[in-house]
């Protein structure tokens, strides 16, 4: 198991710490991870938010054993590395938070879960194009560093996948 | 040690010291003619079968296949040039349409999918959207046919939403266009450059309207 540092129960995850996100292969665009990776809406209940697991707090390979996420995405799920700081440097203002959350469906592991969430608070059609924004911004971090499945090298695919 | 020996022949010496210039014919001691001049002859070429033994004749006729091979050369390589042009766009062209074909292939692709598609509870797409998304693929194709002539052609990503929408996404240049359908509207996000976090603006439109940021997008 990684080596344990202090997340507070329901807190935030210090901006240092690393989440990983299991990327759903229907969800792959051109074998990148897509928008479909990060869905955020305005509608959604203010505890929901984007499932991820703190990388201090569970390793990879622990993360792709958990059995709700085999369901999904199968044996050695691909998973994207992104770091706290980054995620939140563009909306710290916004009400963005990345929240240590105990999920049920991680067993064992439930305390490394956390959600990123507070988007609920964007309200409007601007708050909707400030999540659009968010999300291409989380598309991107995930496209840094990426695991592919069954791979435990991140690879930086940060490229434009797109015909011109 | 041998020793070269020159033998001195009065009778040829005078010859030798008129010799030059001497017109055909026969050198003394030899059984052949000899045509010598001074003056440079241009080189010539001769037709074949034509223009034997006159000068003229040889020279008009060099000049006219001289002509008639630069024409023909040039002709060739016109020719070829534009066969080539010709060819080029007709291959651009069917690439494009063979292009947007796909795109709509992957909209059907995209229009059968079941409820929960991906495992995680994802809606299907209803009809109307596919409807829309259809008109929004021609008028695009329709745009950049127009705007970018169809040499360089600016196609867009196509995958569904989770939440039932159909998204079209287009990188051209620095600019991002993303066009996402759901039932008879279009949300459209435009961000005018890659590194820039910041969209310029959300637009919910009804297809007709989603012309002008194609356009934007195309400019």
């Amino acid at each position: 198991m990684a080596a344990s540092v202090s997340v507070e129960r329901g807190g935030s995850v210090p901006p240092e710490n690393k989440i990983y996100r299991a990327m759903n292969p229907n969800h792959l665009q051109s074998g990148l991870p897509s928008d479909n990776h990060f869905v955020m809406r305005q509608n959604h209940a203010p505890d929901d938010g984007v499932s991820t697991g703190i990388s201090s707090l569970i390793q990879l390979a622990e993360l792709r054993s958990i059995p709700a996420i085999v369901k999904i995405c199968g044996e050695s799920c691909g998973a994207a590395e992104l770091l706290v700081s980054e995620v939140l440097a563009p909306v710290a203002l916004l009400g963005i938070s990345v929240l240590q959350q105990d999920s049920s469906d991680w067993g064992s592991f439930a305390g490394a879960h956390a959600v990123i969430t507070g988007y609920q608070g964007l309200k409007g059609n601007d708050g909707r194009r400030k999540i659009r924004d968010f999300q291409r911004h989380l598309v991107k971090l995930a496209r840094k560093a990426y695991f592919p499945q069954g791979s435990n090298t991140a690879f930086s695919m940060d490229v434009v996948p797109f015909s011109e | 040690m041998a020793t070269a020996e020159v033998i001195h022949d009065p009778s040829t010496s005078a010859i030798t010291e008129a010799a030059i210039p001497l017109l055909v014919r026969n050198v003394p001691g030899s059984t052949q003619g000899y045509e010598i001049s001074s003056e440079a002859q241009t080189p010539v070429f001769f037709a074949p079968g034509s223009g034997f033994g006159l000068g003229v004749t040889v020279h008009l006729a060099g000049s006219i296949w001289r002509d008639l091979f630069r024409e023909t050369v040039s002709g060739f390589y016109t020719s070829v040039a534009k066969n080539y042009m010709s060819w080029f766009i007709d291959v651009t062209e069917r690439k494009s349409s063979v292009a947007w074909d796909r795109l709509n292939l992957e909209l059907m692709r995209a229009a059968s999918l079941q409820p929960n598609w991906d495992g995680e509870g994802a809606e299907p797409i209803p009809p109307n959207a596919v409807t829309t998304a259809s008109i929004l693929l021609s008028i695009a194709k329709n745009s950049t046919e127009q705007l970018a002539g169809g040499s360089t052609p600016s196609l867009p990503s196509l995958f569904p939403s989770v939440d039932g929408g159909i998204t079209l996404k287009w990188i051209r240049g620095t600019k991002e266009l993303k066009c996402t359908v759901f039932g008879n509207t279009v949300e459209v996000v435009r961000w005018r450059s890659l590194d820039a976090y910041e969209s310029e603006g959300l637009w919910e439109v009804p297809v007709q309207e989603v012309g002008e940021h194609v356009e934007w997008l195309l400019r």
